[in-house]
């Protein structure tokens, strides 16, 4: 199985991990503007080179808490700012395909391993852009 | 992307832009229809649902649909970098914001009119 190298962060109570080509930022203490009118799960947005990135956070995803951190995603062109701490690269492999949910309202698709981390999810994007009504 | 827009006032760190081709009148609150034009006027602030500038109501933005908005205060802005906020980022259907203009260090949410009217509605 090939290995991939992994963007992993703790975003509440659970390690997430994305590809490396599936990010694309990590930016620290980002300005946070509301949007009024937004969806429930904004808690608004940060501008990053010419896009408005939407930052989860307010209600189901409160817990998230401030974005000290925030790992900038992207999947067909859209982009989702994910509050986050201690985020690091591994290199690892993806262990099984198994839908599971890492933490509420963050679907999973798998485990990531690699050789020296914790239990790491893999942040299934496809699921959580659908649950937030992105694509 | 150029304008004009007119700037409106609403909140802190909220400023609403309207397309100047939407339009019809700006008063003042030293104007003399004011007071009778003012009890027609809907709040923006209530609208978007933000607090309310501390200079509101400072000007009457009346539109060519006939909506009447209370703000702040104005400006006109003429140009400015902008970024377009995605539908499925807004509760309501049609949205009425359809992107951002930076203007002046700060935001203004550029707004579709019609939309914004059914938001008092």
């Amino acid at each position: 199985m090939d290995e991939s190298l992994w963007v992993v962060a703790l975003a509440g109570e659970a390690r997430l991990g994305v590809l490396m080509e599936e990010t694309w930022a990590i930016l620290d203490g980002p300005e946070v503007r509301p949007l009024p009118g937004r969806k429930e799960w904004c808690a608004g947005l940060v501008a990053f080179q010419d896009n408005l990135v939407p930052v989860l956070g307010g209600n189901g995803y409160s817990r998230l808490g401030r974005p000290e951190t925030l790992l900038i995603v992207e999947r067909q062109g859209a982009l989702l700012g994910i509050p986050c701490q201690e985020v690091a690269l591994y290199r690892g492999f993806l262990s099984d395909n198994e839908n599971l949910e890492a933490e509420p309202g963050l679907p999973a698709a798998g485990m990531i391993k690699a050789r020296e981390t914790q239990a790491v999810w893999r942040l299934d994007l496809r699921r959580l852009y659908s649950v937030l009504g992105i694509q | 992307m150029r304008g004009p827009w007119l700037h409106l006032k609403v909140a802190a760190g909220c400023d609403v832009a309207f397309p100047m081709d939407a339009v019809e009148r700006l008063v003042h609150r030293a104007s003399p229809d004011y007071a009778e034009l003012s009890p027609q006027a809907w709040s923006l602030s209530a609208a978007l649902g933000v607090h309310p500038d501390a200079r509101m109501p400072g000007v009457l933005a009346i539109l060519r649909s006939g909506a009447c908005w209370h703000a702040g205060e104005a400006a006109i802005g003429k140009a400015g970098r902008f970024m377009p906020v995605p539908p499925y980022l807004l509760e309501r259907q049609p949205p009425w914001c359809h992107g951002i203009l930076e203007w002046e260090g700060g935001w203004a949410f550029l707004a579709e009119p019609e939309a914004l009217e059914a938001l008092h509605g």
